[in-house]
């Protein structure tokens, strides 16, 4: 069992949670805005690294974790397809002037667990952290680690993500992942494929092997379930890169005492209670 | 909290495979196959069976892994898999989780998208293809943790097996030499011109290298169930972070030290237990200062330490898997392979790397620091009596 302690869904261009919970029907307290001003920190790490921070704050924000459990907990980033923009532009570096003149900054920025690097020195995480990137169940992959991490006592907590890329050059491969046609050569009209700016998304969740927030009336937990979903009933009016992360924000925003929800083919059980 | 590991596969610049990567070690000599990068960097390539060579149908770091899967699953005896969903699979890399293929963005800069850089993109994903080759049905993973990805693979991977979600793991990590990595690591100043020499007073860089290392990884009753018996176990893991710098590692060694600690922990043994010490030891100015000094905190002048990089190379996402299969190949030889190229000893170093040496070791430490401030400890025991 698995206490959800906490949970976070943004875009980097700052919108939070109000679109998905517009859609699910349900209103957040104030607790939900950003408190604190990242944009100095986060002003060279790309639009990636900025969902991915500002989705753990949402997440971390009144869940009751304290400074010395936070120090210990372990972080999961997973992505479907990872940062693939910010390549492109040390790609585009090295086009346009030469092997010996790519961005330092932007090549450091391009590795796959920045962003999990950011959320540790911006939330002083010394756990251990751990980025990956499949096309299949990634998230899905991710909530296994954590659920192994947490029972098997590496960390108490964990920090679990899925941050994906809203650029055009994302949507090509995951429509090719998810076997859309493509032409082999196509002419496109907008100008800019892959850009470290474009709008990303992140949901993130706070995950505990016991309650943090012993204030709040109501405890999340989550457990292996072999009951069928029942989860039919998906608000996705957001058009969002996120599949599985959302089906799970949204259960446990919909859910009044028990929901079943599936993960990449397995069920889990949420219960507030 | 172990596993015990019954097949190990291996190609670096040092050899094709384990037996050959192990006796490369030896001597000062370069790799047989150095090149010069784009750069102008010294850099070491593997020797690639033209068997496994896939002309570009997939990533080279994809054609390295399937040598490395072949031995491995021949060593393991791993023919016949009688569930595969309880076989996972988790491999760590950096060059095949990118698009990075120049004529695809030279092509993308006109407007124009070519299909095959995408299909050899999906289709490489490491831990998916290896899933798709032996269809398994277990959990697959790939790891992009930088430079500790392969042992982190390995970490995950006894994660699953102590959880109780995979029998067996195939884990390890996998990377080649490319130009974007080679250009990416130029500018950030940490590569050398020269040959490398880890934790020499003149050491001035890392040698970039590639090859990639397959672990068979089961639970005991797993190995018994098939009838493998096996000299070798994992037997502690940890990571910790730095949360500190973006590339750089800290400077005093703190979080590679927590995670040795935690790994130490992990598997129940003290610091006086481990007989050596197989360090990440790029020949970088920052990284030798602080793994050497976390060594000399935890071990004092007792542990002997080497690193391998002056004879593999850097090879990123594949470093941690082929430095934990050459410490199981160093236990069984109860022998060290020395460093390299070290002959000046650095005032700054606390303590020196060790000389080619006998040793007697039951469990040895492999160690991996990486851009992002991750660090990861790797603790892996030899029983000699058990073949």
């Amino acid at each position: 069992m698995i206490f959800i302690n906490g949970f976070g869904f943004c875009s980097s261009d700052g919108s939070m949670m109000k679109e998905l919970t517009d859609a699910v029907g349900v209103s957040l307290p104030n607790n939900s805005l950003i408190k604190s001003d990242f944009k100095k920190q986060l002003r060279s790490s790309g639009a990636f690294v900025t969902a991915g921070v500002r989705a753990s704050e949402e997440a971390l924000y009144g869940s009751g974790i304290t400074e010395e459990s936070l120090a210990t907990t372990g972080i999961i980033v997973t992505s479907r397809i990872g940062d693939q923009n910010t390549t492109s532009e040390f790609i585009d570096e090295l086009i346009g002037y030469g092997a010996n003149q790519g961005s330092p900054l932007k090549f450091a920025h391009s590795v796959h667990n920045a962003a999990a690097s950011y959320i540790a020195k911006q939330f002083n995480i010394y756990g251990p952290a751990v980025t990956a990137v499949n096309f299949d169940a990634s998230f899905s992959n991710g909530l296994t680690l954590a659920q192994c991490w947490i029972e098997q006592r590496t960390c108490d907590s964990v920090l679990l993500l899925q941050i994906e890329s809203c650029s055009l050059l994302t949507r090509v491969l995951t429509s090719y992942a998810d076997q859309c046609t493509i032409q082999p050569s196509e002419v496109m009209e907008t100008s800019t494929f892959a850009d470290s700016k474009a709008q990303c998304v992140a949901a993130c969740f706070l995950l505990s092997n016991h309650e943090l927030n012993t204030n709040n009336t109501m405890k999340i937990v989550l457990s292996r379930s072999e009951e069928n979903s029942n989860s039919m009933k998906d608000p996705l009016a957001i058009e969002s890169p996120l599949g599985d992360p959302i089906r799970l924000l949204s259960a446990i925003l919909r859910t009044q005492k028990r929901e079943v929800v599936t993960v990449a083919g397995k069920t889990y059980l949420i219960e507030k209670i | 909290m172990s596993a015990v590991v019954t097949g190990m596969g291996c190609i670096s610049p040092a050899g094709k495979n384990c037996g050959v990567t192990w006796n490369g070690l030896l001597g000062n000599n370069a790799p047989e196959l150095t090149g010069i990068s784009e750069t102008g960097q010294i850099v070491f390539k593997a020797s690639l069976d033209p068997a496994y060579d896939s002309n570009g149908i997939f990533h080279r770091s994809v054609d390295l892994l399937t040598q490395a899967l072949d031995e491995a699953t021949a060593d393991a005896g791993l023919k016949e898999i009688s569930d595969p969903s309880r076989v996972g699979v988790c491999i760590g890399t950096t060059s095949a989780g990118f698009l990075n293929d120049m004529e695809f963005h030279r092509n993308l800069r006109e407007h124009l998208i070519e299909k095959k850089p995408i299909k050899s993109f999906l289709d490489g994903n490491p831990a998916e293809y290896v899933k798709k080759r032996l269809a398994l049905n277990g959990p697959a993973m790939t790891i992009i943790n930088a430079c500790a990805s392969g042992t982190d693979a390995i970490g995950v991977a006894l994660s699953w097996l102590n959880g109780g979600i995979c029998d067996i793991v195939i884990a390890g990590g996998a990377d080649e030499l490319h130009n974007v990595s080679g250009a990416g690591f130029y500018s950030l100043g940490v590569t050398s011109e020269h040959l490398c020499r880890p934790f020499d007073r003149n050491r001035d860089g890392l040698n970039l290298g590639e090859g990639a290392a397959v672990l068979i990884m089961e639970t005991r009753e797993s190995a018994v169930r098939r009838k493998r018996v096996s000299d070798i176990s994992i037997e502690g893991y940890s990571a910790s972070g730095d949360a500190r710098h973006i590339t750089q590692p800290d400077p005093e060694g703190i979080g590679i030290e927590r995670a040795i600690r935690s790994a130490l922990k992990c598997a129940g043994i003290n610091a006086e237990n481990i007989g050596f010490i197989n360090a990440h030891g790029t020949g970088t100015i920052h990284n030798d200062l602080a793994e050497s000094h976390a060594f000399f905190r935890i071990f004092g002048d007792k542990c002997p330490y080497f690193s391998t990089k002056g004879k593999t190379g850097h090879t990123l996402g594949a470093a941690g898997a082929i430095e934990a299969v050459i410490t199981a190949l160093t236990l069984r030889k109860q022998k060290l392979p020395g460093s390299c190229r070290y002959q000046n000893p650095d005032p700054d170093i606390p303590i020196q790397p060790a000389p080619a040496m006998d040793v007697s070791a039951k469990y040895a430490l492999s160690t991996s620091l990486a851009f992002g401030g991750c660090n990861s400890a790797l603790i892996i025991k030899y029983e000699s009596n058990r073949i």
